[in-house]
């Protein structure tokens, strides 16, 4: 089954088939085409239409006849391919030398759009090589020589989507700078004016219904204005497009690393943050690899489809791309809200995980010993978390994550004191978060904080552990140390050196009630009377008051 | 060297001095003159003559009246000029000139 139409050639109407008619059209067009766009092609496209008809007629021989592909052709093979017209013009272009006929050598003005008669992949390539009027192998090896560093395929991607196709030959032409010519110029200026004076009119009828006729001078004079205003405005218009263009194309390709690699490159800098990527960092708080990617996913949806729609925004403007395709907007507004329903899914549930609160104490049971002093020794594991991720968990603690199987935290220390009867006590508090209160009770209780102790010698790890399993629920690790009146607690500074800055705080209450005993320079002594801390080195003394530290 | 191309281009220069000689004889509407270029072999695609033909008129040495045809769509009756006829002359005497100069240089060999 054929499809026919009924059309009307020089008069006459036809039946013909739809394939004959697109033939008999492209035909029609590339004449036009190729006699450019002066007065006579009109007559000329008339005339040889006529002829065209002439035959068809013929062939008919009074009777109704539909006209099918292989008249068409058959005609058209008659009448000659316009390369063949061509080859008997030029001789005859050049003997008549005639300037209003002759095409001015530089093209017209481009306009950026895929080439899909010389595509490898999209045609992208060889579309911005005929805008930029070179060869399309440069773009392209461009194109495979910026593959390596992963960006180039996510450019050409968006230049695929952005760029219209070049479908009809007007718009190949386009493509590759029509021609222009006098008559071309004239007409188009004529066209502009006739728009101009129409618009004017249209106008003076709304605003002005009591004069009719010519335009006034200060309406010429406004109309002046507007356009000047107007070509400044596409000025920026251009500058504004390829601002956002680039903008947009350096965040496309900070971005995209911290969606895909393992450490992003511009987050080390950041103090706390350096060594851990994106997908690591949702590691810690993310049970399942699953909600992870689909939090990722999300996110890359939320911000890229805006980076994106600017990009493609950016590009229009600067190539001047007059397409609208609203299957675009449509598809990337979806994928955007999609998006940010995914993220506020995935970030409620990851809400949800902290929402309650627990905490354990558990106290150590000391062995009894003789004296009236303790000391606490706090055994450095910094090889532990050597070459560690490390995130700033709290203000003055670190949270390192080993891959395999535990998270390491500072406890911090606190002091409390007792009656001068009571014993030495320690006891670890330990916090943590859950999405119940039983989850959060169990993962505090996860948390390890191994000791040991020798007489009065008490050596403590200096970080605590739990299970990477248990992810990071905002775990708190507090060391509470009873003091009982009128003894004295000694701190290795040795390990103070190392972690006091983190780990100690002084208790102001403390401070009042101890008395001060100075053993030998290597241990903190509590002085009341002066208010502060004091620990004694060989060759350093450190103060403490209150939360300042001073080295002198 | 392509003997159908170089005969191709020594047609092509042809072509005015011999429409102007087809209209100069009679009215003549494209059809006819296709027919005759056809007959002399002239002309290799109809779509030539087209643009030829506008050209011509439009410099003055060829005017057209439109005729209604029982058979087909309307003619366009093409008719020489004075400056057709004197530019047709010329053309002519020109062409005699040449084949009678050529024609000795090829006799004398």
């Amino acid at each position: 089954m054929k499809k026919n139409l009924r059309v009307n050639i020089s008069g006459i109407i036809f039946n013909i088939d739809e394939d004959a008619h697109i033939a008999l059209k492209n035909y029609l067009d590339r004449l036009r085409l190729h006699f450019g766009n002066g007065n006579s092609t009109d007559e000329i496209i008339t005339d040889i239409e006529s002829r065209m008809a002439e035959m068809f007629q013929q062939k008919a021989n009074g009777s109704d006849l539909i006209i099918d592909l292989n008249m068409v052709n058959q005609a058209i093979k008659a009448m000659g391919e316009p390369g063949e017209i061509e080859g008997e013009e030029t001789a005859e272009d050049e003997s008549n030398y005639n300037p209003k006929d002759n095409y001015y050598s530089e093209a017209g003005k481009r306009r950026l759009y895929r080439d899909s008669d010389q595509k490898i992949v999209g045609g992208v390539s060889s579309g911005l090589a005929n805008y930029f009027n070179i060869d399309p192998i440069w773009i392209r090896l461009a194109f495979v020589i910026l593959t390596f560093s992963g960006m180039s395929i996510l450019v050409y991607i968006i230049l695929w989507i952005v760029i219209p196709e070049a479908k009809t030959t007007a718009q190949k032409l386009e493509m590759r700078g029509e021609p222009i010519n006098i008559d071309n110029i004239e007409k188009s200026i004529k066209d502009e004016l006739n728009d101009i004076s129409n618009r004017m009119k249209d106008i003076k009828n709304r605003h002005f219904k009591k004069k009719s006729g010519e335009l006034t001078i200060f309406e010429k004079i406004a109309h002046v204005i507007v356009r000047i205003i107007a070509g400044i405005f596409r000025f920026f218009a251009f500058g504004i497009g390829i601002f956002f263009a680039i903008l947009s194309l350096i965040l496309i390709v900070m971005l995209v690393p911290t969606f895909f690699s393992s450490s992003v490159f511009w987050l080390n800098h950041i103090p706390g943050f350096h060594l851990i990527s994106l997908s690591g960092a949702l590691a810690l708080v993310m049970e399942s690899p699953y909600d992870i990617n689909l939090f990722l996913t999300a996110l890359a949806m939320v911000l890229f489809v805006p980076l994106v729609a600017l990009l493609y925004n950016g590009i229009k403007v600067i190539f001047n791309i007059r397409y609208r395709n609203h299957a675009i907007g449509i598809a990337l507004s979806t994928i955007w809200i999609t998006g940010l329903v995914l993220l506020i899914y995935t970030t409620t549930k990851l809400a949800n995980a902290f929402d309650r609160e627990a905490m354990v104490e558990e106290p150590i049971n000391l062995s009894a010993f003789e004296g009236d002093t303790l000391r606490i020794s706090l055994k450095n594991l910094n090889t532990l978390t050597e070459g560690l991720p490390i995130v700033k968990a709290q203000s003055d603690q670190y949270l390192f994550c080993s891959d395999e199987q535990y998270y390491y935290l500072n406890p911090t220390i606190n002091t409390e004191i007792l009656d001068s009867n009571a014993q030495f006590s320690i006891s670890i508090r330990k916090q943590s978060r859950g999405e119940t209160h039983l989850i959060a009770q169990q993962n505090a209780e996860e948390i390890q904080l191994p000791f040991q102790q020798n007489d009065s010698l008490i050596t403590l790890s200096s970080y605590c552990y739990w299970p990477i399993k248990q992810q990071f629920r905002a775990q708190k690790v507090e060391l509470i140390i009873g003091i009982p009146q009128g003894k004295t607690l000694l701190i290795d500074p040795q390990i103070m050196q190392n972690e006091l800055e983190n780990n100690f705080q002084t208790n102001a209450d403390m401070l009042e009630k101890c008395e001060s005993t100075k053993k030998n320079h290597q241990y903190i002594y509590i002085d009341k009377n002066r208010d502060h801390v004091i620990i004694h080195n060989k060759n350093r003394r450190i103060e403490i008051l209150d939360d300042e530290i001073d080295l002198n | 060297m392509n003997i159908d191309k170089t005969k191709a281009q020594m047609k092509k220069g042809l072509l005015e001095m011999v429409i102007l000689n087809i209209i100069e004889k009679g009215e003549a509407y494209a059809s006819d003159i296709i027919q005759s270029l056809k007959e002399a072999d002239l002309l290799v695609v109809e779509g030539t003559l087209y643009p030829l033909l506008t050209r011509l008129k439009n410099e003055g040495m060829l005017e057209y009246r439109w005729e209604e045809s029982k058979s087909g769509p309307p003619r366009k009756y093409y008719t020489i000029t004075e400056i057709g006829r004197k530019t047709a002359g010329e053309l002519v005497e020109g062409w005699q000139e040449m084949v009678a100069a050529i024609d000795l240089i090829i006799k004398k060999n």
